[in-house]
């Protein structure tokens, strides 16, 4: 009863400060940090550490001890100065992400950070909200940084807040700035491996394929490129000529040499659940561009796009693949929690 | 003096209709001493813009209607052996009008492409040695298809960069179509459209426009401007200082336009699209929104470089 | 907001895992130096029991890093601390709380290193360092200490600086130490000089430490022994002139009780203590007094110095020193630390010119069993001498005439019979005279008494003040005379003038040179220059100790009040200390903000203004906006507000882009302003409409 009162409290304030937030340091390409952005209060070990330094006056005052005193109050004027070398570790450094990746769900996904500082800055921690965070032990130039992120559910995302912290010169304090950048990341679902499908229709597939390519060669389509022979492949393509004159093996290569083709259905995948089925889908496609197999992607029964036309490439998987991330339900996350 | 430009604004948008914006602009363009380009599909209308353009301003107007199989002569001209006088003749080209409308200029051949432009630039043509000034004011307005139009040489990016402007005219809105689609049974008559400028009078303004007052702070924003363009944020062709020269110049001559002796953001805002978005063709085709429109939004109009460094 | 404190407060693994142990092995080894240092400076307080343990407790950590061995298993740990908490247990008694506080300490610092898992750890263990060094100052305030204490510090913080830096090197740790104390040195001295000086909370134990020069009893040859040493008694100041070397006579205690062997002090009680109106009677105003601040070093008694006769200065100081009836000064505690007080001294006055009765027969109270030859002298001096200045002179002349020999090396006596001394050996040091002398005196019935104190000083002409040793130390008698009151006679100046009028003859020097086993660095500064530095560095250490560790509440009190006038008290130095951290912190927060908001005109700041209201009102102006689509989008809410703020924008548009005469421009920004204060006037009532 209690703990649900105490969350629902915190939400709403967390969404109050997520607003303060948004307004006072909206999203940037690059930013600055100056003033305005960064935040800084006294560590735990900051609280101890004013505790000590009291003890330390008392000590000196009971004994009316001058050289105690003082001592005192220059470890309570080094607080003071190790605030402000706080505070200027960060200040200065800017910072600049943008972009949309990819990547597969559960896996890390590197996301390319831009910082560049005038002056050394010593010792900071990075992380996205709710992700791994990197230390970086110093900068003080321009500076790439990749920042890892994990997602496990497939979909496009966008970036929380990027939190960059520092406790440099002695951890009295803790300085830190919370910067929003319009970084998506496209997660692909990640592969599930299906036999059935692959050996089944695939191969049945190719067997018809086999008689068309040869079909393909006596029409003598448009000649492509000379390749180099690589074994298993069919006498009837190798360039008999080149071969004769001396020269190493070639196979001659016809633009239209793969006419076989594979359409995928989202429907006609068997698994328990839609995303199982996406996971399935997802493995076969990177299994058909490594092999080379031509192969459109449907998604929906009714409509036939770009996709569904059976194509090859690095394009063409990437499409898919991202069609596969997005598909029916694109998991936005921009509010934070 | 804005009063003449209001009434000459009033009669153009008579023959063109519903393209306030872009005659506006073009009429800028014409007043801050550049050239412009127009892009867009045939049909639209750019022919009647060239052409009201020059006859309201009491200018001598020529179309040359360019093809793959014109050559530099046919718009510069040629000098001919006239047997009785025995002696060469000069037979001047198109281009010795003061707004030339080059039709379709992706059409020609570079050769023909670049007389024109090198013509442009100079203001002056040589033929057979002897160099030519050409009349003033000079005032060129290039149309061109979208490149994808086959058979088509389309302008290197370079060369844009001799049109101070470049817009582009886009379909009429409902209204504008009706008007124009009723109009045309009655067939516009573009040789009875009366000069409502005349030619010492365009000096004068053109005069007038060059000592419009630009501000630091307006120097401060262009640069801030250009210089995102430099720094790769976003991926184009980064803007040069000829691209930030003919900014001001046609931001001054809008300014003119909008009655104000001083040049303000808006101004720069207005001409901005127009002016640099042609410089700057990205390297990568963004989908909908024009890299200019971008980096006026990334700018602080008011506080150029402050707020971000 | 409670997100971003959860965030920091909640303990992240990754920053809360130690990344101690992959730092460099030199840095670990280093860290043991380190606290050995630390420890160092505790050296002498510590028994030698713990000192070997810490040895064992370093080498250990040592062999640790150096893998010779294993890290000690959580068994052999335990055992360890329970060791040493039994030792200490022990040894409390002996050692008093305080310094058993300090083994203590010292201890869990010793042990900390082998129980380093979190970064928290660490952090302790650093900031027991840092008190550890501050505590020493309880035991040791000189400035050589001091200097090497803020080494020390410094030391201590560039480790630390290693352990949050990319940058693992000591040395150059050191000097952004190094810089990082310097900077914090300002406002550590403007707080010293305002926060105001607080009493002590509570009682604290007090160090138990041997005490050092005189003693309230003496026996024959106590102070011959105190003259080998070369310690520092006290400093002393004069404010205007300075007396004869023969006037120092440094008094610290009266010995009225004598059982034939040992001089003691009687009890005192609190009706001792002088009272305020009993301070002025019988001082001789006519002559200059002397004026003085002497800075007693600690001797762990609490016996003060002043020259005859005292007269202390303020009243406040009453609360720590007192005046006595015996004309001799005494502090409320032990002297534990550099007391400094100041005192007006009239040379000369004569005290107590009426003696009670009771008082007058403790001063001629005799043992007469023990010393029966010299009572038999003195009656025979009685006889022959009726008057009591004769009889002095007399008994004076003796000692000048005869064979009488001054030495720091008497022959040992026997019972320390006073006897044996005067017809006998006849040859003895001060005490040996005075005792003799005061003995004699109560014999044939006048009332006499011994007085302990230092005779003389060196004078530092680097610093102009006097400093006096130990081997000052000196004894002489004082005889009361009816209708003169107390009167110094002091036998050694019959013996020996010059010791009385310059200090220690060549003789005396040979002597204290040859009998103290120690090595004394003053009779090897025989080069002029080389004294002149050590003058120098002496006179150094006087003003340190009299401007730092002296600097009491009422010397804060003077200074602000000599500073900011005489209405200065507590509350005005609260207030002062507090406003000079705020400014501090201001000038500092000015100092970041500063920067933007000089660079941009008043115009700006009210055209960024208004268009903040706007904001809050829903109506934003993007970038790309032209200010006319903008304006419309307000007339459209508010036709009011729109006009108001189509005029406002066009006199911004003016200042900001027109060319403008500098006159033109105080209008124009007139102009603005009104429009503002007009625009937000507006804003307030459309607000209130709305709240309606």
């Amino acid at each position: 009863m209690f703990t649900s009162i105490k969350e629902q409290i915190n939400t709403v304030i967390n969404r109050r400060f997520n607003h303060w937030l948004n307004k006072r340091m909206p999203s940037q390409q690059r930013q600055t940090l100056t003033q305005k952005n960064i935040f800084i209060f006294p560590s735990y070990f900051g609280f101890a550490y004013l505790f000590f330094i009291l003890l330390l006056f008392i000590l000196g005052t009971n004994y009316q001890n001058n050289l105690i005193i003082l001592t005192s109050y220059l470890f309570g004027s080094l607080f003071i100065t190790a605030m402000i070398y706080c505070f200027m570790n960060l200040a200065g450094l800017s910072v600049s992400a943008k972009g949309t990746y990819q990547g597969f769900a559960e896996d890390v996904i590197n996301i390319p950070i831009d910082v560049s500082a005038k002056h050394l800055k010593q010792t900071l921690s990075m992380n996205f909200y709710d992700h791994e965070s990197i230390n970086v032990s110093f900068i003080d130039s321009d500076q790439p940084i990749t920042l890892p992120v994990t997602f496990n559910h497939r979909g496009s995302h966008k970036l929380k807040r990027l939190i960059l912290s520092s406790e440099y010169p002695f951890a009295f304090f803790h300085c830190w700035t919370k910067l929003q950048f319009d970084v998506e990341v496209i997660v692909y679902p990640k592969p599930l491996i299906c036999e059935t499908y692959n050996s089944t229709t695939i191969t049945d597939q190719r067997e018809n394929d086999q008689e068309s390519v040869a079909g393909v060669m006596q029409k003598g389509e448009d000649f492509y490129e000379l390749k180099q022979y690589q074994k298993g492949e069919p006498f009837s393509q190798v360039a008999w000529k080149q071969v004769a004159k001396g020269n190493h093996w070639m196979t001659k290569q016809y633009s239209q040499t793969h006419n076989h083709s594979v359409i995928l259905t989202l429907s006609e995948i068997e698994g328990l659940s839609i995303e199982a089925k996406l996971r399935k889908l997802c493995y076969l496609v990177l299994q058909l561009h490594q092999t080379g197999i031509e192969f459109g992607l449907q998604l929906n029964d009714q409509d036939t796009d770009e996709l569904t036309t059976p194509n090859l490439g690095e394009g063409h998987l990437k499409q898919c693949l991202v069609a596969l991330a997005t598909f029916n339900s694109p998991i936005t996350n921009n509010e934070h929690r | 003096m804005q009063s003449l430009i209001t009434k000459a604004l009033c009669q153009i948008e008579k023959f063109v209709i519903g393209k306030p914006e872009q005659v506006r602009l073009a009429l800028a363009c014409l007043l801050a001493r550049g050239h412009l380009l127009i892009e867009d599909l045939p049909g639209m209308g750019k022919t009647t813009l060239a052409h009201v353009l020059a006859s309201s301003l009491g200018l001598s107007y020529q179309r040359v209607q360019f093809t793959s199989d014109l050559l530099p002569a046919d718009v510069i001209g040629v000098s001919i052996f006239d047997s009785t006088n025995q002696n060469f003749t000069l037979h001047k080209g198109p281009i010795f009008n003061q707004v030339v409308l080059a039709d379709e200029i992706n059409r020609a051949s570079p050769k023909t492409q670049s007389a024109l432009l090198e013509a442009m630039e100079e203001n002056s043509v040589s033929i057979d040695g002897s160099t030519h000034n050409l009349p003033r004011p000079f005032f060129v307005i290039a149309t061109q298809n979208p490149i994808f139009h086959a058979g088509t040489y389309p302008l290197p990016e370079s060369q844009l960069d001799r049109f101070m402007m470049r817009i582009s005219l886009g379909f009429p809105d409902r209204d504008a179509e009706r008007k124009i689609l009723s109009m045309t049974n009655k067939s516009v008559d573009l040789t009875d459209v009366d000069a409502c400028i005349t030619l010492e009078q365009l000096q004068k303004i053109q005069k007038q426009v060059s000592e419009t007052h630009v501000s630091e702070s307006i120097l401060d924003y262009v640069i801030a401007l250009f210089q995102h363009t430099r720094t790769g944020e976003i991926s184009v062709n980064p803007l040069s200082p000829r691209a930030g020269k003919s900014l001001i110049a046609a931001a001054k001559a809008w300014a003119f336009m909008e009655n104000r002796a001083h040049v303000v953001p808006d101004d720069v805002k207005a001409v901005f699209s127009s002016v640099c978005e042609h410089r700057m063709v990205g390297k990568q085709s963004h989908m909908n929104e024009l890299f200019s429109n971008q980096l006026l939004k990334m700018v602080d109009y008011i506080q150029p470089f402050d707020s971000k460094n | 907001m409670t997100l971003t404190i959860n965030k920091f407060f909640s303990k992240n693994s990754s920053k809360n895992k130690l990344t101690y142990l992959s730092m460099p092995y030199s840095l670990k080894l280093s860290l043991v130096a380190i606290q050995a240092l630390n420890i160092l400076t505790l050296v002498t307080e510590l028994s030698f029991w713990f000192i070997a343990l810490s040895l064992v407790c370093l080498l250990w950590h040592i062999s640790i890093h150096q893998q010779y061995i294993a890290k000690p298993s959580r068994i052999i740990k335990f055992f360890i601390a329970i060791t040493g908490c039994i030792l200490l247990g022990v040894s409390t008694n002996d050692m008093g709380v305080l310094i058993g506080m300090i083994h203590l300490l010292c201890l869990s610092y010793l042990l900390k290193p082998f129980e380093l898992h979190k970064t928290s750890d660490l952090y302790q263990l650093i900031v027991l360092g840092l008190f550890i060094l501050a505590s020493s100052f309880i035991f040791n305030q000189s400035i050589y200490f001091s200097v090497f204490i803020i080494i020390l510090v410094t030391l201590n913080i560039a480790w630390w600086l290693c352990y949050f830096s990319y940058n693992k090197n000591l040395f150059i740790q050191l000097r952004t130490s190094f810089k990082l104390l310097l900077q914090s040195f300002p406002l550590a001295i403007v707080l010293f000089v305002f926060f105001p000086k607080i009493s002590p909370f509570w009682h604290v134990p007090m160090a138990k430490s041997a005490t050092t020069g005189l003693s309230d009893n003496v026996s024959v040859g106590d102070i011959s022994n105190l003259a080998l040493s070369n310690e520092l008694a006290f400093r002393v100041e004069f404010s205007n002139e300075r007396p004869n070397y023969s006037q120092m006579y440094w008094r610290a205690l009266v010995l009225e009780d004598f059982d034939g062997k040992t001089w003691r002090r009687t009890k005192k009680t609190k009706e001792d203590i002088l009272k305020k109106e009993q301070l002025n009677k019988n001082l001789d105003f006519n002559k200059q007094p002397l004026s003085y601040e002497v800075i007693a070093e600690p001797s762990y008694q609490r016996w003060l110095f002043s020259l005859d006769v005292p007269k202390l200065e303020h009243v406040k100081q009453n609360k720590i020193v007192y005046q006595l009836n015996d004309q001799t000064l005494f502090s409320r505690d032990k002297i534990a630390q550099p007391l400094s007080y100041k005192v007006t001294s009239y040379i000369d006055s004569a005290t107590d010119i009426d003696l009670t009765d009771e008082d007058k027969h403790l001063n001629i109270a005799t043992v007469e069993r023990s010393n029966p030859r010299l009572v038999v002298l003195a009656n025979n001096l009685r006889r022959e001498y009726q008057d009591n200045h004769e009889l002095i002179q007399q008994v004076l002349l003796n000692f000048r005439q005869q064979n009488y020999r001054y030495t720091l090396s008497p022959p040992t006596l026997s019972n320390n019979s006073l006897d044996e001394f005067y017809f006998d050996t006849q040859a003895g040091f001060c005490e040996h005279y005075a005792s003799s002398f005061t003995f004699l005196m109560r014999a044939v019935g006048i009332p006499a008494r011994m007085v302990l104190g230092y005779l003389g000083g060196d004078y530092n002409s680097q610093g102009d003040y006097y400093s006096i040793y130990q081997r000052d130390a000196h004894a002489w008698s004082e005889v009361w005379l009816s209708g003169v009151g107390w009167v110094r006679i002091d036998p050694t100046a019959a013996v020996d003038p010059s010791r009385v009028e310059q200090g220690f003859s060549d003789q005396l020097l040979f002597e204290q040179e040859s009998l103290s086993s120690g090595f004394y660095f003053d009779s090897y500064l025989s080069a002029v220059w080389l004294n002149k530095f050590k003058l120098q560095f002496e006179a150094l250490d006087y003003q340190w100790t009299k401007l730092v560790i002296n600097f009491s509440q009422e010397k804060q009190k003077n200074l602000l009040k000599s500073w900011f006038g005489d209405d200065f008290n507590l509350k005005s130095a609260i207030i002062i200390s507090i406003t000079i951290i705020m400014t501090w912190m201001i000038l500092w927060l000015l100092h970041l903000w500063s920067k933007p908001l000089n660079k941009t005109q008043v115009w700006i700041r009210y055209y960024l203004d208004v268009h903040n209201k706007l904001r809050e009102m829903g109506l934003i102006k993007k970038n790309e906006q032209l200010q006319k689509q903008f304006l419309e989008q307000v007339l459209l809410h508010d036709t009011n507000l729109g006009q108001c703020y189509q005029r406002f924008v066009e006199s911004v548009g003016h200042l900001q882009y027109k060319e403008n005469t500098e006159d033109e421009k105080v209008e124009l920004i007139q102009i603005v302003k009104q429009e503002y204060r007009q625009f937000c006037h507006l804003v307030i009532q459309i607000m209130k409409q709305k709240n309606k």
